[in-house]
């Protein structure tokens, strides 16, 4: 994995090297509820995963749900302990730190939530939730935060009068400005959006998705910017990471993404981005289809973990591990983890073994459409 | 829309309707109706008609304990004095309600009945209210280190509200107030002492659904201490709960009094408390001839327990409309650790 | 099953422990000397208390004294108590059978009240019907015990008897051996008194949780299926709603089995709870300590009962 964190490097030079995540995996215990049966199963949410990121860069991760990506998410942001694995923070390592050195760099590191009615306080009113990051982290008097605070609210486009008002009180959209409004307060370098706005109207996705550039500029903040389908980070990111049941099948510049993707689950995504990014066929969008569900990451599938679903899979997908390398052909940083990489114009659909939905199937080519 | 309930750890109800999206890409705030959590759950008390009787009731009890003085010098008996002559017939039998002014009659010692559960009244507040405050303190505190904590803190605390519920808490009460000598202050002690486990064990439900709100993971992204998490951000959403089930524990703590003093182990004669007064009354015949000086402080004490009762119900429904199906009605939705409370409230451990 | 009678036994040592030891720690603060100066009798001199002191067991101190008291245990004897120096296990065997007449009577009759109106009320919602059983809930759920009972003797004893009605026997208990008639007849009322408070905790509890049962999918599948809207509710509803009555009937019947007090106060029944009674006003520990024993084994043992028949009504859930 060394290789990779290398390749990284090279290919990002915006500014210095902000974040090194290595090898870092998170296990969470299952409790089986047989009493004497000590035989510990655990649920491999994050599992060996590697990145970096630049200061002003925006790094988007994408997957399907449950895939690992707000535990990495927390990992990052030190919410949980690491199971494995490294993470160093401007050179600083801090998956050992305890407590009390972990303080102040919170800081520098902060979360924007996936669900903007969970992360807001129900009972207590938005002057109070805003004015926390400056009561746990300054000394300020109370008039000092008071007048932070409205600074806060109306650089996020909010109305400094709601001060006083309880969350219900806002829309989706509004409190997740709150939301961007408290992990602003304290300038860090990296905030971590995890899914800002896949809980919002599709109309309201695009102002928040704006309002987070504009404070990148702002402020030269660093974003890893989480979502489960493709449109929405191709916006926003630089560089763009998919992860497959814990771990990274494909990294690499977002437009290399989008152009030529290599991994067939990165291809299959791709293939269910709606619309307006997508070639029509027959008026109908056309799509991959992956058959079955995800499996369990408690018990993921040997070898490559995408072969059950995978349409190209061959005997060897399912007994080794593919390593994430850079393919021939690719430019430095697009890595791949796959045995059978995407060719050009390829067309994916058709290798489906086992169709679902014989609709969908009808309509075929659909990576090969990107080329 | 906005139907916010107070507990309710999904957030379903709590959302506001999303409004037109062309203001706010013009960046014209909306305006939301100024509905609060607190405003919503008023409007709904204030529909319940049984409710607000009841509050109405408590209200009126409340103010009759704090004028206790006042009332009783207005009738022009005092709660202890024996009117040997005006209060008892010739032949020593208690004077009825509405003779010699005694509103409710006298007792076999000639007391004004009256007067005696007016200051009654102040008794069983004090220990109904204080002794359900003292268990909501104790039991808010231990319930959410028990809570938020978890793992081992969890267990130890755990097993031990167990093991306290599993006590003969009767017994032990009763066994504790004889070695000890009865007093206001005791009584209050035993009865918390005995009562906030039933809080507790909530209050930890409660938390262990709080720990993972997305909220209580902003603030320690922050950096939040664990004592302000708990405090600033887990509290304020447990003041519903503990309002709802301290209305509902404060009838149990009332009976509970009663009872200890029926037994003789409460409040001492002559201070009368409602259930020396029925205990009294009941040790000798002459209430078979006088029922009013026995009758008397039963209804008292019935009609209290009623309106907390069926305040607390209201009160419930209105702060978590989602459990509720109107009065009394199934708590369809109550996690079963809330019902078997309710159903330990209701019972009454003292009532064996 | 097993593994789990043998766990609830662990669990009742622990318990039994624990309490046992705060009885004796309640008992004990202060000066021991209180305890035998109270049982030397009026005008004791310190001589005479020294011997009652010795003749108790008191001059031992403390954790002499607790540790004969489990060792004695152990050999299921509670000792001798301190008022009259009797065996303690005598004493309880005349009460026992008092206080399980009163309460299986009891449990008998509030189940009999409690699930028919708790289920009339759940297959009704918002009916008449349920107003009905829920104003009759509402009534004795605030109505304390003793007042219940002081009332019923009002009416049913005095006023009855003098309008010249003799039902119902003045307040006391006849043995079931020396009159099943008498017995029945003293009961009567306690076991009203004592039923008709339970019956209306049993009839929220049985409403609510069938109420619950009802709206589940599989009972939905099971009418969508055709099935009758009797046999639904009776066979599969009600076997379901059960389940929590079960556990509170468990915890119910243990806590009462070791004295009903105030009902045995008011009614003046000689029971368990009278004997508690008696034995706190005279500071006879052992007996105190006997008593206590007894309602955290019952409690204990009909919790596992509970557990045992959980299995039995719920498919579902298996003994560990
Ligand atoms: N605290 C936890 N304890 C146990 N398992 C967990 C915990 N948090 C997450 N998991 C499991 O880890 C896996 C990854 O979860 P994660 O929340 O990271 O997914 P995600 O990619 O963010 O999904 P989504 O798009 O739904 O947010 C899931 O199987 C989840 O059940
Ligand atoms: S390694 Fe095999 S199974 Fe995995 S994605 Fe590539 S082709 Fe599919
Ligand atoms: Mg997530």
């Amino acid at each position: 994995m060394t290789t990779t964190e290398v390749d990284l490097e090279a290919q990002t030079s915006k500014g210095d090297l902000l974040l090194e995540v290595q090898d870092v995996a998170k296990y969470f215990p299952v409790r089986n509820n047989a009493l004497f049966n000590r035989a510990q199963a655990s649920v491999k949410a994050v599992d060996g995963v590697s990145l970096s990121l630049r200061v002003g860069e925006t790094l988007g991760v994408v997957g399907e749900s449950g895939c690992g990506k707000s535990t990495l998410a927390r990992l990052i942001a030190a919410l949980h302990p690491v199971t494995s694995g490294r993470i160093r923070f401007k050179g600083r390592e801090i998956t050992t730190l305890d407590r009390r050195h972990m303080r102040p760099l919170r800081r520098s590191i902060q979360m924007v939530f996936q669900d903007p009615y969970g992360s807001l306080n129900p009972r207590r009113r938005v002057g109070s939730i805003l004015s926390d990051p400056f009561a746990v982290h300054t000394q300020m008097s109370r008039a000092e935060m008071r007048e932070q605070v409205r600074d806060l609210m109306s650089r996020v486009g909010l109305s400094p009068e709601h001060y006083n008002r309880f969350p219900a009180e806002f829309s989706g959209g509004q409190r997740q400005r709150i939301g961007i409004a408290r992990a602003l307060a304290l300038r860090p370098d990296l905030i971590i959006c995890d899914e800002p706005v896949s809980a919002l109207d599709v109309s309201i996705q695009a102002q928040i998705i704006n309002l987070l550039e504009d404070l990148q500029d702002e402020f030269m903040l660093t974003y890893i910017f989480i979502a489960h389908d493709l449109s929405v980070v191709r916006h926003v990111s630089d560089r763009i990471a998919v992860m497959y049941l814990g771990k990274i099948v494909e990294t690499g510049p977002v437009e290399e993404i989008y152009s030529s993707s290599r991994h067939p689950y990165t291809a299959s995504l791709l293939s269910a981005v709606p619309v307006a990014d997508r070639a029509f066929k027959n008026g109908r969008k056309a799509r991959v289809i992956l058959s079955g569900d995800v499996p369990s990451p408690q018990n993921p599938p040997t070898g490559c973990r995408f072969h059950p679903r995978c349409p190209k899979a061959q005997a060897i997908c399912s007994s080794a591990e593919p390593p994430l390398e850079q393919k021939p052909g690719d430019p430095v940083g697009h890595l791949t983890a796959c045995h059978f990489p995407v060719e050009a114009g390829e067309a994916l659909a058709l290798a489906s073994r086992e169709p679902t939905d014989a609709e969908d199937a009808e309509a075929p080519d659909a990576a090969g459409e990107q080329s | 829309m906005s139907q916010g309930g107070l507990i309710g750890v999904d957030v379903e109800q709590e959302r506001a309707e999303e409004k037109d999206p062309e203001l706010l890409a013009k960046g014209i705030e909306q305006e939301f109706v100024g509905r609060t959590p607190w405003r919503l759950a008023w409007l709904r008390l204030r529909k319940d008609k049984v409710a607000m009787v009841s509050l109405g009731f408590i209200v009126f009890l409340v103010l009759v304990a704090i004028f206790a003085p006042l009332l009783t010098a207005l009738i022009g008996h005092g709660p202890n004095t024996q009117y040997t002559t005006s209060g008892l017939s010739l032949s020593g039998i208690p004077v009825g309600p509405g003779h010699n002014g005694f509103i409710l009659g006298t007792d076999d010692q000639g007391r004004d009945v009256l007067s005696r559960i007016i200051y009654g009244t102040q008794i069983s507040l004090e220990v109904g209210v204080g002794a359900t405050g003292l268990a909501l303190v104790i039991g808010t505190v231990i319930g959410l280190l028990a809570g938020y904590y978890g793992g081992w803190v969890d267990s130890v605390l755990g097993r031990f509200m167990d093991i306290l519920l599993s006590f003969p808490i009767l017994l032990f009460a009763i066994a504790i107030v004889a070695r000890f000598g009865p007093s206001l202050e005791l009584l209050i002690i035993v009865i918390a002492m005995f009562s906030w486990p039933y809080i507790g064990r909530l209050v930890r439900g409660q938390v262990i659904g709080l720990r993972e709100r997305e909220f209580v993971e902003a603030a320690r992204a922050l950096g939040a201490s664990d004592l302000r998490i708990m405090v600033i951000e887990i509290a304020p959403n447990l003041i519903a709960l503990a309002i709802i089930y301290a209305t509902l524990l404060i009838p149990v703590n009332i009976v509970l009094e009663a009872t200890l003093s029926f037994l003789g182990l409460g409040i001492q004669p002559p201070t009368a408390s409602w259930g020396n007064m029925i205990s009294e009354a009941q040790t000798g015949d002459l209430y078979t001839v006088a029922w009013w000086f026995l009758v008397f402080p039963c209804v008292a004490l019935v009609l209290t327990t009623l309106a907390f009762n069926l305040f607390g119900d209201g009160l419930r429904d209105a702060l978590d409309p989602r459990q509720g199906r109107g009065h009394l009605g199934a708590k369809a939705k109550v996690k079963r650790g809330a019902r078997l409370l309710v159903g330990k409230l209701d019972e009454g451990e003292a009532q064996s | 099953m097993i593994r789990v009678v043998l766990r609830r036994l662990v669990y009742l040592v622990l318990v039994l422990f624990v309490i046992t030891l705060l009885t004796y720690i309640v008992f004990f603060v202060g000066n021991p000397n209180d305890l035998a100066a109270r049982f030397a009798g009026r005008d004791a001199g310190p001589a005479e208390i020294r011997d009652a002191a010795v003749r108790l067991g008191l001059n031992h101190g403390f954790w002499y004294q607790y540790w004969h008291y489990l060792t004695g245990l152990l050999h299921g004897s509670f000792g001798l108590d301190f008022q009259n120096q009797v065996p303690i296990n005598s004493e309880i065997s005349r009460a026992f059978p008092v206080t399980a007449s009163l309460v299986l009577g009891a449990v008998v009759i509030w189940l009999l009240i409690g699930i028919p109106i708790g289920i009339m009320s759940a297959t009704h919602p918002r009916s008449l019907r349920d107003r009905a059983g829920t104003t009759f809930a509402l009534t004795f759920l605030s109505m304390p015990t003793f007042v219940l009972g002081v009332l019923f003797l009002l009416v049913f004893y005095y006023y009855l008897t003098r309008a010249g009605l003799s039902w119902f026997p003045a307040a006391g208990y006849v043995g079931l051996t020396s009159s099943p008639g008498q017995w029945f007849l003293h009961l009567i009322l306690p076991w009203l008194t004592l039923a008709l408070v339970q019956a209306a905790v049993y009839t929220r509890l049985i409403r609510g949780s069938l109420l619950d049962v009802l709206g589940e999918d599989y009972i939905r599948t099971a009418r969508a299926k055709g099935l009758s809207r009797r046999t639904v509710i009776y066979k599969h509803g009600v076997r379901a709603a059960l389940t929590p009555v079960v556990t509170q009937l468990g915890i119910d019947i243990g806590t009462l089995l070791a004295g009903a007090f105030v009902t045995e106060r008011v009614f003046g029944l000689p029971g368990l709870g009278q004997l508690a009674l008696n034995a706190i006003g005279a500071a006879d520990l052992p007996v105190v300590a006997a008593i206590v024993v007894l309602a955290a084994s019952f409690i204990v043992v009909m919790n596992t009962i509970v557990d045992i028949v959980y299995a039995v009504l719920d498919p579902r859930v298996r003994l560990a």
